[in-house]
This record gives C-alpha cells, structure tokens and sequence, in this order.
C-alpha cells in the first residue's frame, strides 16, 4: 500500500516536510499541501522552495509548482501525484480529510491544529475507528521544537494536552501597562491596545506614528531608550508577536515528524507504549527527550471514544 | 538583511555578519551523499557563503554508493548567489596538501577513511572540527575543539542577574536603600529589589551573620518574619511573592566566581603566542578580552554588573530610580574594564568590550580534546550499541557484513540524514556566531526511540 498524505502548512516546516516526502516516495505516491498564506521576502531564509520571483504569490502553489518542475520523471511516470490547496484550512470539509492516509502539520498557530485535530477524532468516532488517520504535529520556535504524534482514539489528542499551553500571551498585568509602565515591552503594549488600536504594521508612516508615540510616552514615564535596541524593527518584532526561525530546527522537527510517519508505516512503532510527545532544544548543547502523554478520561474532544 | 530577519532575531546582526563572513569547509569521500546536500542547503539558507567542498580522493568509493538527493546544489548556488561562486568544490589526492589554517570550522561528512580520519586525530589545529553519520534511524554527531572555544551568550532568553545587594562599597546604591522609610511608602508599590536588600541587611545585623554567608532558606524565612514587611503583606501581593521567588538573587551567587575561576584556568593553559595567533578574528578578540579580565585588578574583586534590573512588579518612580542606580554601576563598570583592555591593546572596538563585560555572566569557555581513534577501536566497550553500529558501518562496511540487531537500522530513512545535517548545521552556527552553548562532545540519535543520548569520547 502507498499512502496519500496530507500538508498542512508550506511554511519553513512545510517545505522541509514536503521534500522529505518527496525523497520518500517508495511509500508515498500522493501529496496534498495547503496553505493561505503567500510569500514574503522574511520567508526566504527557510523556505527553500521559493525565490524573491515568488514574492506574493501562493505558498502551497509554488511548492508544488518547485516539485512537479524539479522531479517531472516522478509526475510523469504517476509515480507522484502534488496537489497545492490555496485555501483556509479550517473550512475544508471532512470528506476531503478522510481520504488521506496521514496528516503532518506544520503550522504556527493553536486553532487550526485544534479545528484538524478535532475532525480527525470526529472521523474515528462516526466510522468506529474504520477510518484512524495518524496525526503528527511539529511546531518550531528558534532553536527549540516538538512534534506531537496524535493516532485519534488511541493515544491523546491535541486537544488531551491543551492545558500544556499558557492561558493567555500576555503576562503582564493591564494596570502595570495603563498605569506602571517600567519598560518598553510596558509602553509599546499601551500604544497599541489603547492609542493606536487600527494601525497597519506593514505601512511605513503607520510604523512611523506607532514609534513617535511609543517615544512620548517612554518620556513621560522616563525610561531609558537604548538606541541599539529600541526601533521600528523591534517594535514591529513586539507588536506582530514574530517568533525566530531558522532553517536547522525547521530541518530537525520535520526529519521528526517524518520519521514518525516512517515508524508507523513500517509498524516499528509499539503503540502501547508510545512517546508520543517530542521536545527538541538546541541552545545549550542538543537535546531530544521524548515522553508518554496520556489521554484525559474527560477531554471534550476525544473523551467519549 | 531583511531576507535574514528571522535568525538575526536569535542572534542579532553581529552574529549574521560572522556566518556571512566565515569559510567552512567539508571533508567528504563523496560529495554527492544526502547528508552532504542538505548540509549545503542550510549552510546557503543561513546565508553562509564562502564553503570549500573537498573530496579526498578515494579508490574505495564505489559509484552505486551515489544517491541522488533532493537537492542540485548548482542550481542552488546560482539561486542564491546570481554568480554561483559560494561552493567550491576540490578534489584532492592526498590529505596532506590541504591548507586548513583558513577556516572556521572543518565538518566531516560521510567519511569512509579511517586514513583521513586519522589524519584529523593526529593534526593540530586550533578550529572546531565536526564530523557525522547516520544509517537508518540512528545517526551521530562529534565535536573535537583542541583550543578553548569562548561564547558570549546575550542572546539567551533567560539573563543571569546579578544584583549585588552584597555588595557594601556600592554607596550609591547603599545610601538609596537608606533614603526609603519602610513606615512612610506605600508597602504594595515596593520593588522586591527594595524588600531583598531590607530583609538582607536586617537579618545579616540582627543575627551578626557576615552578608556573604547568608543561606538562602534562611533569608526567605525572614522574607516572612521580617516586621516592616510582614505586617503588610496579604501574602498574594505579587511584589512580596517576586521577592519569595527571587530571594536568590539577592545572594552572592558563588557559581558565578568558581565558572569564571574555571574559564580562567582554561585561558592560562593556552601558549600566549596562540593568543595572537589571526586564524579566527572574532574568536581570537574574545580571547584577548577574556586574557585581559583574568590579568586585570577587577578579577581580584568582584565581577562587572551583569545586564541591569531585571523587571519586577513596582510603582513606576521607585523601579526607575533604581534602575538608573544600576545603569550607572554597569556603565562605569564596562568603562574601567575598558580603559583596563586599553592599556594592553587598542585592537578591540568599544562596543565589543561593552558587551563582554556587561554580559560576563553568560560567557562561557569550552574545550573537547576527544580522541577520534576512540571512536573506532571497535573492540573497547563501548557506550552505546548505536554507535558502535554506525562506526561499523561507516569504517568497515566491507570487513563486517553481518545484520544489524537494531530495529530501522537497515531503512531508507532521508528524514534522519537530514535531521543530522540539520544539527550539524546548527552546531556549526553555534562555533561561528560563539554564541550558545555546543554539543559536549558526542551525540547518538535514536530515530526509533525519538532520543538523543549524550556522551563524552
């Protein structure tokens, strides 16, 4: 049997995990990829698939686009079949996820793993377990990572370890920002959730307004702006939440999460005992340490199967 | 630059500078392996440019071990480039006739040559050599560095404080602490940088224990004790728990001075005239700096402000106050040390001595004198059956033939070769940018168990 697999994500994790299954294609012979979003120039130190001739244009398409020019004797001889999906992927139908034989996400946000995670757990239970597709979930953040293997119904779900997760992003409280501002983290948070609510980060005058203001108000609480650090390039890294990312780690979690799909194909994996969770970390030193998550009796998405 | 946003984000535009700058080189038998390719992918992603390729001319290298990956690393290079110069590759017959001085880290890829391998143990060479395998699910990385290898770890995301409430010279700070009346502020707005120095100074007088000897249980059980404080407290105020939590940093923390004391040591074992010797500039600088501490009277005393107040819940006039008491220390401080370095050298750039030493708690020194010859003596026991598989396999595939007992370790696995060029790579920005800590000194992966297991060869 040959498995059609499913991308979810044709970010840095996604071109890896795309080109590993391409070099993978003895057991997989059908690869969807599907992704929203399109290219930008911040992307090019990862995403290996695409070129600054690529800008704005769709990711999963250019993929795809990369794999059928650079292996034409693969897709001519139906040896491999690429399918790129431009579109959100939290409105695909369920129909259209039963048909893979695998999911692998890489992906940067929690609601759409939630949203798969969910449907795959909902196709288990309405085809009692007919239908188990494997769901294996990387995630990257500078150099550390995870990936996550999900068979749903049988080992935890996603949504089993949702408690893993901090409750909100934000540590500080509200009356230090409105009131005890002590940093520039303090007075950018104020500026933009109270003075600023509808600015456009990608706007050059609006990045302009958004650091004059962030100045006053460092002023008026005297608190020293060190040069060095304090610009629009690092106000813009606050307010947009941009998380680091670098091409090893990216590399590192997709090698995982396809060498997960390999186990599982390959029936190497013991079930029973399955460490499903993996935590990477390589800023001091390289550690991969892997751990059993159990299922929660009363989780809301998997509890009952 | 802003194609480079997201990693000069993990080590900022210095650190980008020195990958753009350094030559690598690699050591291969075959420069068409899988893990080689991906090596290179990462190497060129980072924006590394000037690699030297090297196939040691091989007799043994039999053409059906060429695999086909999935990357033309031609096609990449003019991607990349426009002018597809980044890669050279060489060919070389014999080993010897290599001019290694030039570059900053030297990666073995898929050696198959206990010849050239042994060539590696035997030189002395002062740059970070790597070298990797893998088979299956399983690969390995090992990292020999002869000379002390220095880091400078400002990019971490946990800063190591140091506050010096112990410290009695400091006047400034000193008469500050005395300025506050515990019975006139409102308790609730207290940075617990004001709460720590109180309770200290209070148990220290109260009980004639010298500042330096307090232990740490002991000051958080004042931390509730202590009367001032106490009578406000609810207990959930989160400036009183800060101070709980933090109680620590109010100590002189011992771990600083003996790592330090440790790194210094190293520096004293190297020949002073390697010192100048200009094979890794960056590396070299920190070097120097790291020779000028240890020789300078500030050694003798107490170490440099490290960073500045850490945030902490507070009213806005108080915690500003204080952090302009700590802004000044750590300024003077850079400054004395910098006249200091500008009495021995002139080589060093202001902002370059700044760093060290208002960072000096986040170095680190390390060395990993590994013997390569270990490695494949076959017969000593070994730590671990991985890698004495993938030893066999790499140095005497033809002499052994028999199966491998380890699960997936006769699969086709591309996920694994690129996971190891992937830490490779990292380790590699690692030597470069010295900036994070490295791998000490070998590493196993366990594909099939989903582990890295660590020893020292």
């Amino acid at each position: 049997m040959l498995c059609k697999v499913l991308i979810l994500g044709a970010g840095g994790l996604g071109c890896e995990l795309l080109k590993n299954l391409v070099m993978l294609n003895e057991i997989v012979n059908e690869i969807h990829i599907i992704d929203y979003d399109t290219i930008e120039l911040t992307n090019l130190n990862r995403q290996f698939l695409f070129t600054t001739n690529d800008i704005g244009k769709s990711k999963a398409e250019v993929a795809a686009n990369y794999i059928k020019s650079h292996f034409p004797k693969l897709i001519n001889e139906d040896k491999l079949k690429i399918v790129a999906h431009y579109k959100d992927l939290t409105k695909v139908p369920i129909g259209f996820l039963s048909k893979f034989d695998f999911v692998i996400s890489g992906l940067d946000a929690i609601e759409p793993r939630r949203f798969i995670n969910q449907k795959l757990v909902e196709l288990t239970r309405t085809t009692n377990f007919e239908k188990c597709i494997p769901f294996i979930d990387g995630g990257v953040e500078g150099l550390k990572g995870h990936a996550k293997t999900i068979i749903p119904g049988i080992t935890a779900c996603w949504e089993c370890s949702i408690d893993t997760f901090p409750l909100t992003q934000l540590t500080v409280p509200m009356c230090t920002i409105i009131n005890n501002p002590r940093n520039i983290d303090h007075i950018i948070e104020y500026v933009v959730s109270v003075e600023l609510k509808n600015l456009n980060y990608d706007n050059e005058e609006d990045q302009n307004t958004l650091l004059s203001h962030c100045i006053q108000r460092a002023n008026k609480y005297n608190i020293e702006l060190d040069p060095l650090k304090f610009n629009t390039n690092y106000i813009i890294g606050i307010v947009k939440k941009i998380i680091p990312n670098v091409c090893t780690t990216n590399a590192i979690i997709a090698g995982q999460c396809c060498n997960e799909l390999l186990k599982i194909y390959y029936d190497l994996s013991d079930f029973d005992n399955l460490e499903n969770f993996t935590n990477y970390n390589g800023s001091q030193g390289s550690y991969l340490i892997s751990f059993s998550h159990d299922r929660m009796p009363d989780c809301v998405i998997c509890g009952d199967i | 630059m802003e194609k480079f946003d997201r990693q000069i984000r993990l080590w900022g535009s210095k650190g980008q500078l020195l990958l753009e700058s350094s030559n690598i080189c690699i050591i291969t038998n075959n420069t068409q392996t899988i893990c080689v390719q991906e090596y290179l992918k990462n190497l060129l992603q980072l924006g590394i440019n000037n690699i030297d390729l090297i196939k040691v001319n091989n007799t043994n290298t039999a053409d059906d071990d060429i695999k086909i990956g999935f990357f033309d690393y031609h096609y990449e290079n003019n991607k990349n480039n426009g002018n597809g110069n980044s890669v050279n590759e060489l060919l070389v017959d014999n080993i010897n006739e290599l001019n290694l001085e030039n570059y900053n880290v030297i990666i073995l890829i898929d050696l198959i040559e206990i010849k050239t391998l042994n060539f590696f143990n035997n030189i002395k060479l002062n740059q970070p050599i790597l070298s990797c395998y893998s088979k299956g699910l399983y690969g390995y990385l090992h990292l020999k560095v002869n000379e002390p290898h220095f880091i400078i770890n400002k990019n971490l995301e946990f800063m190591k404080y140091d506050l010096k409430l112990y410290d009695e010279n400091w006047l400034e700070l000193k008469n500050y602490m005395d300025s506050i009346d515990l019975n006139i502020i409102e308790l609730s707005q207290l940075p617990y940088v004001i709460i720590l120095y109180k309770a200290l100074y209070d148990l220290s007088n109260s009980k004639k224990i010298e500042l330096n000897d307090i232990p740490l249980n002991q000051l958080k059980d004042h931390l509730s004790k202590f009367k001032p404080i106490s009578k406000i407290v609810s207990n959930t105020d989160m400036n009183y728990l800060e101070a709980k939590r933090f109680a620590h940093l109010a100590l002189r923390n011992k771990t600083f001075e003996t790592h330090f004391i440790e790194q210094m040591n190293l520096i004293e074992e190297i020949n002073p005239i390697d010192l100048f010797d200009p094979i890794n500039q960056y590396g070299l600088t920190i070097q120097k700096l790291f020779y000028s501490y240890c020789i300078s009277p500030e050694s003798e005393h107490d170490m440099p402000l490290s960073g500045t107040l850490p945030d902490m819940e507070s009213d806005n006039r108080l915690y500003n106050d204080i952090k302009t008491i700590y802004d000044k220390r750590s300024k003077r401080d850079s400054e004395n040390f910098n006249n200091y370095v500008k009495n021995i050298t002139h080589e060093i750039p202001d902002d370059f001595i700044d760093d060290f030493a208002s960072n000096i708690t986040q170095t680190d020194t390390f060395v990993s004198e590994s013997n390569f010859t270990k490695m494949i003596e076959l017969n000593t026991s070994y730590p671990t059956l991985i890698l004495k598989e993938l030893i066999g396999d790499q140095y005497y595939k033809n002499a052994t033939s028999k199966v491998s007992s380890l699960k997936g370790f006769n699969l086709n696995s591309y996920p694994t070769t690129s996971i190891i060029a992937g830490i490779v790579a990292q380790e590699t920005i690692k030597l470069i940018t010295h900036q994070f800590e490295p791998i000490d000194n070998t590493i196993v992966y366990d594909g099939l168990n989903n582990n890295i297991e660590i020893y020292k060869i």
